[in-house]
């Protein structure tokens, strides 16, 4: 072959054209799914954000009970314990008796030392600089009480009555005062903090809501979008399955119409005595022939259309490669020598056994031939090829590969050419007749067998259609190799 | 002539009777008689804000008796015992004041009577009472069992001897308490 | 109970009584007293402390602060009745702690300033007395039943520094009445052991007896003052009462124990017929200066030795001037047991301007020994005025002379505050018959 198809590699503009193809292939193809998966996708964001606001929301209330309401809480206590301190060590000056007098202390300094460790933590827990601030101006405060406390309790156990009650009206009142005053502080600070708190929580709430809100009637219109976009794509591909249906049934008139005018021209002829030399009959009957074959390779076809829309099931065992190729190009023999086409073939040495069904196999191979042969008008010459490819660890497979030189095909009639009934514009304008259920059928037997039919193709250059076909499990004897050329056969 | 002398021996014989060995703790009958047996040490406690870390007997002796109104730092002595019955309370009557209780009463009646005596003990229920009225007045005194002292009080020393010394003299002779 | 009343010298008693008295008597109490001795250790042996003397002491306590309390709402109604009602809030007794403590502390917040009431429990009163049956061998002289004295000593702390004090004293007064008498009025100063400072009236510091024993008659031993110490409104010949500044305190002298007391007052009233004690106004310019130094060594415990001396002078009307001075030493050992009392003085009398002094010389001896409740005690005293002394029978009215004689006694303890008391005095006057004299006091503390 004077040309060959490039390797293709994603690095090279054909890569990305193939790349861009397969994602326009898979997203036309998976439309629906696409939509409600994006629908799903946005309903589960708007969800996860809703969520979080709330669980937000949840957390300030928690932090609003847990920092102010408690914290309120523990204030409340401490005022109660440093009046205690204060109200016990006035006890000690309605009594003389020394005994009472020490319990009394006792009890003062049990007090002050719960309203000291609570100052202690209110330190450790403040978070903010007013916080800190008036903390430790209440620690200071109250230090400065507990002293003139304990000068009046030593000048009560003294029995310094008169001097005890002095120091406690000049001094203790007024230090009592500010450690009062500052507890009213703190407390005020709790009450602010938990008014902002509520405030926050208040307007997190109403966002929250809102998000909802806007989240669920987008979802709803988006979800209306979708399965209105749904619906058009489905009525769309019903018009579009009805009109292929309806160009099948066209083309297959055609088709069906071509041989039997032939037939019935034949026909005519013998039957009224046209032909009467026998070069003239012979002529006359290979034409019944021929179109009664081609006519009946037709409805073979179509038959074996609809046996494929059933999940056809094949009896799998291993193949050599070589006795598929050789089954199919023996079936295409006929065509090929009256095409004038011959084959290139090139059999790389030593290709293990595939798993598959022979005749359906031969098959999918013929039909790829026959697809060659019908669009290379004026190359006569296709090339076919076998390899084994063990690039993939979990999967190796054999590649039988049709290569032509014919018209190619399109990048916007690549991903649709496996259709059933589908024709390129393009050949349907170039008047080459065909049912459109050709590939169709190959892809689902070469599908049905575990293996798959790609294509690599360029208009005005040619197309390669390569059945991938898996190994069978322990491999058999390797492939000899086919060396004689057969008519329509080309070795290189 | 007769009478006086007659006196005379009689006040002689009294006298014997009466008079203490000199330097030894006075053995008055009516008081707890030391006794042999493992015995737990009596600490003279003080407030902790107290300067005092030494006394001599004799200077406890006098605070005791009430014959100290002041410390150096200018708070009132306030004398602390505790309630009778306790051999805490003993061993101080028989050591330091050298007195039965009765005359323990009347010394202080009779000081605050006469005016010698500002401020007359205070009488406190329990060690852990005396401890904590210790603790909480400035210029408090009082005893407490060794084992009952505690980071809240100061303990002075007596003669310059502390509660572990040998030397140490009050001393609590296996009572039950 | 019945007293055979011994009679007079001029009844005389026979010799052989008279010998059994003066000899065999002394004998016999001092066998009584040996024989005692044991059973008194005996008694106190042990390391027994009296239960129910504690019992009655604490009983006494508890009376004593209800006593206290009830004289307190007593001053706090009058309080009230006088200055109107006062708030005490903050004071609320425990059995108020009901009150929620909002309540309370809205109370203390809202009364503005707190006011504690600060009267109560500053007064501390400890009451005195004693009854008595006597009866003597005097002429015209009856035995008789006496109620005594009621001695209310009256105290109060002030402040941290300053005291009141005062001996509010009910006693016989004219004929058979009662009548009162603030014996001792006194603000005192405490600045340290040092230096006390007390202004008003107060005991003069002569001597020991003066300033030992006040006016409460159950803490002496005897059933009275030696007549050397008597006040003067019982014929007492010093002056034992003084209206001035008393200046006190110790001596730092280590173990020697000493001590001071400085005094300058009035004096005593030198016209007939009026209050000796100068409480209002001195009858003239010169003030009573007294001195008066002891030591408490710590070698011996109980021993207090001492020395006073008082001058003054006084001015009877018609008669010349004349300088007084007692000088007055004693030596005293007081412990548990033992008590004894020695005691010398003497009191000089110039006249201005007259080359003759006036001594007169006294002594007393007192002993006495615990034996449990019982204290047998003995004293000896002895007085010795020169006639035509100027002072005593002119100003004062007091006949002194030549007094001596020995007073034997038994003091019983029935309970820590009440005390019987029986007591035989002999007493020999000059050119006069001798008294005998017996009497049975009850003596007791409130």
């Amino acid at each position: 072959m004077n040309r060959q198809t490039r390797p293709v590699t994603w690095r090279t503009p054909a890569g990305v054209l193939k790349a861009r193809a397969f994602s326009s292939r898979l997203f036309d193809e998976h439309r629906s799914a696409w939509l409600l998966l994006i629908v799903f996708g946005v309903e589960v964001g708007l969800g996860i954000l809703a969520m979080r606001d709330l669980l937000a929301t949840y957390d300030e209330v928690e932090s609003v009970c847990a920092g102010s309401v408690r914290g309120l809480r523990s204030i409340g206590e401490l005022q109660y314990e440093a009046q205690e301190a204060r109200r016990t060590t006035l006890y000690a000056l309605t009594t003389n008796d020394g005994n009472l007098q020490v319990e009394y202390a006792d009890q003062s300094r049990g007090a002050d030392r719960f309203v000291t460790e609570g100052i202690m933590q209110y330190l450790a827990q403040s978070r903010i600089p007013r916080e800190t601030e008036a903390g430790k101006r209440l620690a200071s405060d109250w230090d400065a009480y507990l002293k003139a406390r304990d000068d009046v309790l030593g000048l009560i156990l003294e029995g310094s009555i008169k001097e005890a009650v002095r120091v406690d009206l000049t001094l203790g009142v007024a230090l009592f005062d500010r450690v009062r005053q500052d507890l009213e502080e703190i407390k005020r600070l709790y009450d602010d903090q938990a008014s902002q708190h509520l405030v926050l929580v208040t307007s997190s709430s109403r966002r929250s809501v809102l998000k909802l809100i806007c989240g669920f009637g987008f979802a709803l219109l988006f979800a209306s979008a979708a399965i209105w976009a749904i619906q058009r794509n489905r009525m769309r591909n019903e018009v579009q399955l009805a009109k292929l249906q309806m160009d099948f049934v066209t083309s297959v008139s055609h088709e069906l119409r071509t041989p039997i005018t032939a037939i019935l021209c034949a026909s005519e002829n013998l039957r009224d005595g046209f032909a009467r030399r026998k070069e003239d009959l012979v002529e006359q009957g290979s034409i019944i022939v021929d179109q009664a074959a081609q006519l009946s390779g037709l409805v073979d076809q179509v038959l074996l259309f609809a046996a494929t829309r059933t999940e056809p099931r094949y009896p799998l065992r291993p193949l050599q490669v070589s006795e598929i190729i050789a089954s199919a190009l023996k079936n295409m023999a006929v065509l090929l020598e009256r095409s004038g086409f011959t084959v290139e073939q090139r059999i790389q040495q030593g290709l293990p056994q595939v798993v598959g069904d022979l005749q359906a196999i031969s098959k999918c191979l013929q039909n790829l031939i026959e697809n060659a042969v019908k669009y290379s008008p004026e190359e006569r010459q296709i090339g076919l090829s076998a390899r084994f490819d063990n690039s993939a660890t979990d999967k190796k497979e054999v590649q039988i590969s049709i290569q032509d030189r014919g018209f190619g095909i399109s990048s916007s009639d690549l991903s649709r050419i496996f259709e059933p009934f589908f024709r390129s514009p393009r050949v349907v304008a170039a008047q080459i007749h065909g049912t459109g259920l050709g590939l169709s059928i190959a892809k689902s037997i070469v599908e049905a067998v575990g293996g798959r039919l790609s294509v690599v193709s360029e208009a005005g250059v040619g197309s390669t259609f390569t059945l991938h076909l898996p190994v069978a499990e322990g491999d058999a004897q390797p492939d000899t190799v086919r060396s004689a050329a057969g008519p329509g056969e080309a070795t290189t | 002539m007769r009478l006086l002398r007659a006196l005379l021996i009689w006040l002689a014989v009294v006298l014997l009777f009466d008079l203490p060995p000199h330097g030894s703790v006075e053995a008055t009958a009516g008081l707890p008689e030391r006794r042999n047996v493992p015995h737990e040490i009596l600490a003279i406690i003080v407030n902790r804000s107290n300067p005092v870390k030494n006394l001599t007997f004799e200077e406890l002796r006098k605070i005791f008796m009430g014959e100290r109104s002041r410390w150096p730092n200018g708070h009132r002595v306030i004398v602390t015992m505790m309630e009778p019955g306790h051999p805490e309370r003993e061993v101080m009557l028989r050591d330091v004041y050298r007195m039965t209780e009765k005359d323990y009463l009347d010394h202080f009646l009779k000081g605050t009577y006469t005016g010698d005596i500002p401020v007359s003990p205070k009488t406190l229920s329990s060690s852990d009472i005396l401890r904590k009225f210790v603790f909480n007045a400035p210029g408090a005194i009082g005893y407490l069992r060794a084992s009952d002292v505690d980071g809240s009080v100061k303990v002075v020393r007596i003669d310059g001897h502390l509660p572990d010394d040998l030397e140490y003299k009050l001393q609590i002779g296996g009572l039950g308490k | 109970m019945r007293f055979h009343i011994l009679h007079a010298a001029t009844s005389p008693v026979p010799l052989p009584v008279r010998t059994i008295v003066q000899g065999v008597f002394p004998l016999v109490l001092g066998i009584l007293i040996n024989t005692t001795t044991i059973q008194g250790q005996q008694i106190d042996s042990g390391g027994n402390v009296d239960r129910r003397t504690i019992q009655a002491l604490l009983q006494r306590i508890e009376q004593l602060e209800t006593a206290e309390k009830q004289l307190q709402e007593r001053v706090t109604q009058l309080e009230k009745v006088q200055h109107g009602p006062t708030q005490d809030s903050a004071t609320q007794s425990p059995a108020h702690v009901g009150i929620p403590s909002e309540t309370v502390a809205e109370g203390q917040s809202e009364a503005a300033p707190e006011k504690v009431d600060a009267n109560r429990n500053l007064l501390n009163i400890r009451g005195f007395g004693d009854y008595s049956f006597h009866g003597e061998n005097l002429k015209g002289t009856a035995s008789s039943f006496s109620l005594g004295q009621i001695d209310l000593f009256i105290t109060s702390d002030i402040s941290d520094r300053f005291r009141f004090l005062t001996d509010l004293v009910f006693e016989k007064g004219r004929g058979n009445n009662y009548e009162e008498d603030l014996e001792r009025v006194l603000l005192e100063y405490r600045y340290s052991d040092y230096f006390k400072l007390a202004v008003g009236r107060y005991h003069t510091a002569i001597g020991y007896y003066n300033l030992a024993f006040r006016h409460s008659r159950w803490w002496q031993t005897a059933t009275g003052r030696p007549f050397l110490f008597l006040f003067e409104d019982e014929g007492g010949i010093l002056p034992a009462h003084n209206v001035g500044v008393s200046a006190s305190g110790e001596i730092p002298s280590g173990k020697v124990g000493l001590h001071y007391i400085a005094e300058v007052g009035n004096g005593r009233a030198s016209t007939p017929g009026v209050q000796p004690v100068q409480n209002f106004v001195d009858s003239n310019h010169h003030k009573s200066v007294d001195l008066n130094f002891f030591s408490r060594p710590d070698a011996i415990p109980g021993l207090q030795v001492g020395f006073s001396v008082y001058r003054d002078v006084l001015s009877p009307p018609l008669s010349p001037r004349v300088g007084e001075t007692i000088l007055d030493t004693y030596a005293t050992l007081t412990r548990s047991k033992l008590e004894w009392l020695n005691e010398g003085l003497v009191i000089r009398h110039a006249p201005q301007g007259l080359p003759r002094v006036f001594n007169t010389p006294g002594f007393y001896t007192q002993i006495s020994e615990r034996f449990g409740s019982f204290r047998p005690y003995f004293r000896y005293q002895y007085v010795n005025a020169p006639d035509n002394e100027p002072i005593f029978l002119p100003v004062y009215n007091i006949s002194v002379g030549l007094r001596h004689g020995p007073s034997v006694g038994v003091r019983y303890d029935a309970s820590e505050s009440v005390a019987f008391k029986l007591q035989y005095d002999h007493t020999d006057l000059r050119r006069q018959q001798s008294i005998n004299a017996l009497a049975f006091q009850l003596a007791f503390a409130f």
